[in-house]
């Protein structure tokens, strides 16, 4: 009895442990996205007439570099939950080009944006101002093109540099592709490590050169590799890890298993299952009168 | 010659799959329900038994494991690309792929051996179960020759080969997945498409009346005529 009282201290113990471990990630956390989240919430705070005069605010913005560029909240919501299937002025993508809207009136806008929470979410009323306001602002494209160089930026200054030894890693799956693509091996190989139901890469970077190489990889440009790499893209940052590889691999020693040793392990292991088979069947397949003639055998020697 | 190659691959690869799936479903209800008792792999054991044995027993060993990892590869590709994520899984499944691959072809192959030099087994061979013999031996060669030359199938087949055979099944047949594929690879999804075609006519029916109740059943007791071993008595 005690010891079960015991246990049952532990575990509430644990358990107010474990509570007090959650708080303390879950504070973090509130904390974490708190610092870029003050700038857009300051602006929507502003309300209507505030994003309007943004627009003039981004043009200096790159000059004055982060601070400034994170004010334009519109285009980077737009950018979030609308440039999926939108463009403003780059023509249509799976829903329409909405440079249209800027010639509608915000009260019949605001409806229809509202009416896109059955694809995006819950939009909040607030978010749903700043579309409008962006939408129905002259330099709309202007503001948004600027938040998308705004972004890449952002994504450039987050890759690592190339490393070469990362690439190998990703060519042989040592290391998984990020959004679950299959490793190059395969299909490829480089020096003679590797698949063979696509080309050989071996050399490939001094043939095609870094730019068409990279763009190939993260393009996915032939139909086989379309098809097996559909919905499970090849990332920049991985792109360039494995373009730095192949830049370096004649240099190196790589690490996948070469096949030969493989046909031979298959070759000794159906041998050694055929052995098997007749090690555990060889009394078998006598039938009943050989045993029987056996018996007699053996009774009338004896 | 492109067009006309593209034109050979929608026949092959589009049409035909439809016309043996079509065969296959007619062909097997109406035998069943026509011919109920010729479902069967008419087992020429009572007339040759040894060779028999050791023909059947690794052929469908190697058969029915081959079979599974197409059909598991067909069901759950993403594990299997999840499997082979790491090499040494990668492997461990290429070459189990091998090693019952070849068990298969080393029974398949005495099988054929045992069936044309066996006289009493000849003569109950039809030119069907010749032509059978062969597509079965051209299947399973060029199954281990995909697996020797093309290696890492098991991925490849999980990324192409999968998504190809769901879009049979959809009625939007998508040939994209497998155009680019080499020829070998071609003739073995096209000499399986024959395979199925064919089934219904041959003796490949008694896979659809295997006693499965075997595996569950319970076990049954068999009384030997010979005294029972001393040490039980």
């Amino acid at each position: 009895m005690d010891y079960f009282i015991h246990i049952r201290t532990r575990i509430w113990r644990r358990c107010l442990a474990g509570v007090a471990a959650g708080l303390i990630v879950a504070w973090g956390e509130a904390q974490e996205p708190a610092s870029p989240d003050p700038a857009p919430a300051s602006s929507a705070a502003t309300e209507d007439p505030a994003p309007l005069p943004p627009p003039s605010e981004p043009a200096p913005a790159p000059a004055a570099e982060t601070p400034a560029e994170l004010s334009d909240s519109g285009a980077q919501l737009f950018m979030q939950k609308c440039a999926g299937c939108h463009t403003v002025g780059g023509g249509a993508l799976t829903g329409p080009d909405l440079k249209s809207t800027q010639t509608w009136p915000k009260q019949n806008l605001e409806p229809a944006i509202v009416r896109m929470e059955k694809n995006v979410g819950k939009l909040k009323p607030e978010d749903v101002q700043l579309l409008a306001d962006l939408l129905l602002a002259p330099d709309a494209a202007a503001r948004i093109a600027e938040e998308q160089k705004r972004i890449a930026k952002q994504q450039m200054a987050k890759l690592e540099p190339a490393n070469a030894a990362v690439g190998r890693a990703l060519f042989f799956g040592h290391k998984p592709l990020a959004n679950g693509g299959l490793s190059c091996a395969a299909c490829h190989a480089v020096n003679g490590h590797g698949g063979s139901l696509a080309a050989d890469l071996t050399g490939s970077f001094a043939k095609l050169g870094e730019v068409p190489l990279g763009s190939t990889i993260e393009g996915v440009t032939f139909p086989l590799m379309q098809a097996a790499y559909a919905g499970r893209p090849i990332t920049k940052q991985e792109t360039m890890h494995l373009v730095k590889y192949l830049e370096t691999a004649p240099a190196q020693v790589s690490s996948g298993m070469s096949v030969p040793p493989l046909h031979a392990a298959g070759v000794v292991g159906a041998g050694l299952a055929v052995t098997g088979l007749t090690r555990y069947y060889r009394r078998r397949n006598r039938g009943v009168r050989a045993a029987l003639v056996q018996d007699a055998m053996r009774r009338s020697r004896s | 010659m492109a067009l006309s190659s593209n034109s050979l691959d929608i026949v092959l690869f589009a049409a035909l799959p439809y016309l043996v799936l079509f065969t296959f479903l007619l062909v097997s209800i109406q035998r069943y329900r026509a011919q109920t008792f010729s479902f069967s792999s008419l087992s020429s054991q009572l007339l040759e038994n040894k060779r028999h044995f050791w023909a059947l027993v690794p052929f469908h060993y190697g058969i029915l494991v081959v079979f599974a990892g197409h059909l598991v590869a067909f069901l759950i590709p993403r594990s299997i690309v999840l499997w082979n994520s790491q090499p040494l899984r990668l492997y461990v499944l290429e070459v189990t792929g091998l090693v019952f691959g070849i068990l298969t072809l080393v029974g398949l192959t005495e099988m054929i051996a045992r069936r044309f030099t066996n006289s009493k087994v000849r003569k109950v061979t039809s030119r069907l179960d010749a032509l059978l013999y062969l597509l079965l031996l051209t299947q399973v060669v060029s199954g281990i020759a995909l697996a020797v030359y093309y290696p890492w199938g098991s991925s490849w087949f999980a990324t192409n080969l999968t998504p190809y055979l769901w879009s049979l099944f959809r009625f939007q047949p998508d040939l994209t997945y497998i155009t680019g594929l080499p020829i070998l690879a071609k003739l073995h999804i096209l000499n399986a498409f024959v395979v199925i075609g064919l089934f219904p006519f041959t003796r490949l029916v008694h896979i659809l009346v295997v006693p499965n109740p075997y595996l569950w059943r319970k076990p049954q007791v068999v009384r030997w005529y010979r005294p029972a071993p001393r040490n039980l008595t």
